[in-house]
C-alpha cells in the first residue's frame, strides 16, 4: 500500500516539474532606436466644404481654399490634388467619411466641413480627421458676420496648425511694413498693412513724409514708426482700430522705430547723444524715460525677451559690432555671438527660445538665428542685402526684406522663411516692400 | 519484552520517512530546475555562446543581400469590396466664441447633434483615385549624418553630428530560451524600414529632446496589431510631446512601411517591438 501511494507522489511530482518546465515563457522583446528620418511635409486632404443652401456655395469653395493655401505656405503640410479626392462633400454629409477610400489619396489627414446660413450670419464648421487611425483630431464651428468670414478660415488653420504640430498656430495675423515705389533717388515710402497670407492691404499714410520701421505691439493693435518731417525724426503711436496716431516723442538721435515691452506698456529704444548711443527705456503712460547702458561704445537695436526679463542688443563694446544679452536693467551683461564679420538687428522670438539677427560678412547679407545662449547659430538665408528679420505670433516663421538693384532700378521684396531654413516663400505685396512687422494673432 | 514492529533499512530509515525524501527531493529539484528556467536573472549568469556577429559595421543598403529596406507589398489599391464602415459617431464640434475684430461675435449657438452615419450598401463606389496613389516611392532622406535643418554659417561653430553607431546590438532581448534569435542585419532592416516613414517635428521647441518611447503589438504577418505611447503620461500635458509622439504612431501604422520585413519562424522573438523614436541626432 505504500509503495503503490509512493509511486504516485513520485509522478505528480516529475508531473508538477513537467509543467514548471513548459509553462515559464521566453520572455522575449526586441528594443530598437529609431534615429533618422524624414523632414517632410505632412500630407493634407482638404476637402471642398459642403453648403448647405446657395448662399453658403462661395464660402464652402472658398474657405479650403484659404485653408490649403495657408497650410501649405508653412511648408509643413503638402495637399493632395483634389483630382485625386475620394468622395465629393454631399457624400461625406449623409454618408460620413470613406475612410478606406481616402487612405489611398495617401493623404495622413483630411480635413472636411460645412457651410451654413444662420439669422447671425454664416456657420462655418470644419472637422480634422487623421486617416490612418480613423479618429476625428479636432472640429469646431463658428458663426461671423459676412464680412469676416476670410478671418474663420484663418482661425480654422490655425486650429488645424496646432492640432497637428502641437504648437501655436500664425495664420490669424496681419503683417505691417513700408510699401515702396519709384526711382532710388525719389523713393516714395508709404505704412502699410495686410492679412498674413497678402489678402486685404491697405495703405496707412499717404507717402508725403518718409516713414520707417515700423513695429507692432504684442497686447493691442497699436504700431509704432517714425517718420521723418521738416521738424525732424518723429515716433508715432498708431492705433489701428481708431486710425488715431499720437506722436510720443521727438526723440532726438533715434535712428530707428522704438520696439514694444512683452506688456505693451513700455517701449524699448537706442538713443545717440554726443556721438555715443545708448539703450533706454520707456513707459508709455508715465511717458518716463529710462537709461539702461551707458557705455562709450555704440548700443543699439535692442529687442525684450518674451519674458520682459532680459534684452538683446547690438553693440560694438567688444571691437566688432556683435550681439549682447543684459537683463532689463542692465545688468548680467553676456556675449552671445563670436562669428566674424558684423551682426545687427537682433529681435527675440516670441517662442524665447531663439534669437534672429542679419549679419554682413564678407559683402554678402544673411538672416540667422541662434540660441540665447550663444550656441546653435544658423544663417537661413542670404542676399546681396537682406535685412529686418520679424517674427511670427508662434516663433516659427520670420519675414524679412531682401533688395536688389540693378541699371539704376531698385526692387525691394518681403519674404518668409520657416525657422528651419526651408521654404523661403515671397510675400506678395501690390507694389515693393521693405520693413515688415508680423503682429501678434488677432484677437 | 516487546520490539519494535516497523522495519529499518540499513539507513535506519522506515518506509514513511523514505518517501518523505523521496519527495522532497523531487520537490527541491522541481523548484530549482523552475527557476533556473523561468527566472531570467539566474538564466543571465550562464552566458550565451550562440555565436553572434558583435562586430558593429557600417554596412551601405548597396552591399547588403538578403533583406530589402523596401517593404515587402507594394501599395494595394483598395478592394473593390462594398464594406460597411464602422458607426461613425465624432464628437460633436465644440460651438467657440471668436472675437473677429472689430466686430464682436453673436451669442453661443446650440451644439449640432452628432451625426451617426451609415453607408448605404446600394451607393456606387467612386472610381478609384488616379497618379496620387502610385506614387509611393519613399522619398530621399535628407543628409543622413548632418542635421537636417539648414545651415549657411562659413564657419559652422556647431560641427553636424558624427554618424551614430547602431545602438541597438543583439545583447537586447536575449533573455528567451528560444535559441532563433534576432540577427544584427534583421534588426537594421527594421530600422531602415521605419526611417522614411518617420517625419520628424523639426521645427519644434526643444525639437531635439523630444523622445518617444513606442511599444508595436505585432500579427504574426509582420503588420502591426497596435502601437501604444510607452511614456504617455507627457501627452496630455505638452502639445509639443503630443505632437512628437503622434509623429511616432504614424511612422509604425504607416502602410508605406508595413509590414516590416520580420522573418516568419521568429515570430516569438518580434512579437513586441519597442521603438525608441529620438531626434537628437537627426537635428
Amino acid at each position: 500500500m505504500l509503495k503503490i501511494n509512493m509511486i504516485h507522489i513520485i509522478k505528480k511530482a516529475f508531473f508538477l516539474l513537467f509543467l514548471i518546465m513548459v509553462a515559464t515563457p521566453a520572455s522575449a522583446q526586441i528594443e530598437l532606436n529609431i534615429t533618422k528620418g524624414v523632414v517632410e511635409p505632412l500630407r493634407i486632404a482638404v476637402s471642398p466644404f459642403y453648403a448647405a443652401d446657395t448662399q453658403s456655395n462661395n464660402m464652402a469653395s472658398q474657405v479650403p481654399l484659404i485653408l490649403t493655401s495657408n497650410l501649405e505656405r508653412s511648408g509643413l503640410f503638402k495637399a493632395v490634388n483634389p483630382q485625386a479626392f475620394a468622395q465629393n462633400p454631399g457624400s461625406i454629409e449623409t454618408s460620413g467619411v470613406r475612410f478606406p477610400e481616402w487612405r489611398a489619396t495617401a493623404a495622413q489627414f483630411l480635413i472636411t466641413g460645412k457651410v451654413s446660413q444662420t439669422a447671425n450670419g454664416p456657420r462655418i464648421e470644419f472637422r480634422l480627421w487623421d486617416v490612418l487611425s480613423e479618429k476625428q483630431l479636432t472640429g469646431t464651428a463658428f458663426t461671423t458676420t459676412r464680412q469676416n468670414w476670410r478671418r474663420i478660415a484663418h482661425i480654422i488653420s490655425d486650429q488645424i496648425y496646432k492640432r497637428i504640430t502641437g504648437e501655436e498656430g500664425y495664420f490669424d495675423s496681419r503683417i505691417v511694413y513700408i510699401s515702396e515705389t519709384g526711382p532710388p533717388q525719389k523713393r516714395i515710402k508709404r505704412l502699410a498693412i495686410m492679412d498674413q497670407d497678402s489678402a486685404n492691404h491697405k495703405y496707412l499714410t499717404d507717402g508725403r513724409n518718409l516713414v520707417l520701421t515700423p513695429r507692432f505691439s504684442p497686447t493691442e493693435q497699436k504700431i509704432t514708426y517714425m517718420e521723418f518731417t521738416r521738424s525732424g525724426a518723429k515716433v508715432y503711436l498708431y492705433n489701428l482700430q481708431t486710425g488715431q496716431r499720437e506722436n510720443i516723442g521727438n526723440f532726438k538721435g533715434i535712428s530707428f522705430a522704438p520696439r514694444f515691452s512683452p506688456d505693451g506698456r513700455g517701449l524699448i529704444m537706442s538713443i545717440a547723444t554726443n556721438g555715443n548711443t545708448d539703450i533706454y527705456s520707456y513707459d508709455i503712460d508715465s511717458k518716463r524715460l529710462n537709461k539702461i547702458t551707458s557705455n562709450r561704445a555704440i548700443d543699439t537695436a535692442p529687442s525684450y525677451s518674451p519674458d520682459g526679463r532680459q534684452i538683446v542688443f547690438e553693440s560694438d563694446r567688444g571691437g566688432t559690432q556683435q550681439l549682447y544679452t543684459m537683463s532689463s536693467s542692465g545688468s548680467g551683461l553676456h556675449r552671445i555671438t563670436f562669428g566674424k564679420g558684423r551682426y545687427a538687428n537682433p529681435v527675440w522670438s516670441p517662442r524665447g527660445d531663439l534669437i534672429a539677427f542679419t549679419r554682413m560678412y564678407k559683402g554678402k547679407f544673411y538672416i540667422g538665428v541662434i540660441r540665447p545662449d550663444g550656441s546653435g547659430e544658423r544663417l537661413i538665408t542670404t542676399a546681396y542685402h537682406v535685412e529686418g528679420p520679424s517674427w511670427s505670433p508662434n516663433g516659427r516663421v520670420l519675414t524679412y526684406f531682401k533688395e536688389t538693384s540693378s541699371s539704376g532700378s531698385k526692387q525691394a521684396r518681403l519674404y518668409t522663411v520657416d525657422i528651419t531654413g526651408f521654404n523661403e516663400k515671397w510675400l506678395k505685396t501690390p507694389r515693393d516692400g521693405s520693413d515688415p512687422a508680423w503682429s501678434p494673432l488677432n484677437k | 519484552m516487546a520490539t519494535l514492529t516497523h522495519n529499518k533499512t540499513d539507513l535506519g530509515l522506515d518506509n514513511g520517512m523514505k518517501a518523505a525524501l523521496i519527495i522532497s527531493v523531487i520537490v527541491h529539484i522541481s523548484v530549482f530546475v523552475g527557476s533556473v528556467v523561468g527566472l531570467p536573472f539566474i538564466k543571465k549568469d550562464i552566458p550565451n555562446i550562440v555565436a553572434i556577429p558583435i562586430t558593429i559595421e557600417m554596412i551601405n543598403t548597396a552591399e547588403k543581400t538578403q533583406t530589402s529596406a523596401k517593404p515587402k507589398n507594394t501599395p494595394q489599391r483598395p478592394k473593390m469590396v462594398k464594406e460597411t464602415p464602422p458607426d461613425l459617431t465624432p464628437s460633436p464640434p465644440d460651438e467657440k466664441l471668436k472675437e473677429p475684430e472689430p466686430v464682436p461675435i453673436p451669442d453661443p449657438i446650440k451644439k449640432p447633434k452628432p451625426p451617426i452615419k451609415k453607408e448605404n450598401p446600394k451607393e456606387k463606389i467612386k472610381p478609384k483615385p488616379k497618379k496620387e496613389v502610385t506614387k509611393k516611392e519613399p522619398p530621399k532622406p535628407k543628409k543622413d549624418f548632418s542635421s537636417v535643418l539648414k545651415n549657411l554659417t562659413p564657419d559652422a561653430v556647431d560641427k553636424p553630428a558624427p554618424p551614430r553607431m547602431l545602438t541597438n546590438n543583439a545583447e537586447e532581448g536575449q533573455d528567451a530560451t528560444v535559441t532563433l534569435k534576432m540577427s544584427i542585419s534583421e534588426l537594421e532592416a527594421i530600422q531602415r524600414t521605419i526611417y522614411p516613414c518617420w517625419n520628424i517635428p523639426s521645427g519644434a521647441k526643444y525639437a531635439e529632446s523630444l523622445q518617444v518611447k513606442i511599444k508595436m503589438f505585432m500579427n504574426p504577418d509582420a503588420t502591426i496589431r497596435d502601437a501604444v505611447i510607452v511614456n504617455g503620461a507627457f501627452v496630455k500635458s505638452d502639445p509639443a510631446y503630443r505632437a512628437a509622439a503622434e509623429s511616432a504612431l504614424r511612422a509604425v501604422r504607416n502602410p508605406r512601411c508595413s509590414p516590416l520585413p520580420l522573418p516568419m519562424n521568429k515570430y516569438k522573438q518580434w512579437k513586441t517591438i519597442i521603438m525608441n523614436f529620438d531626434p537628437s541626432n537627426a537635428l
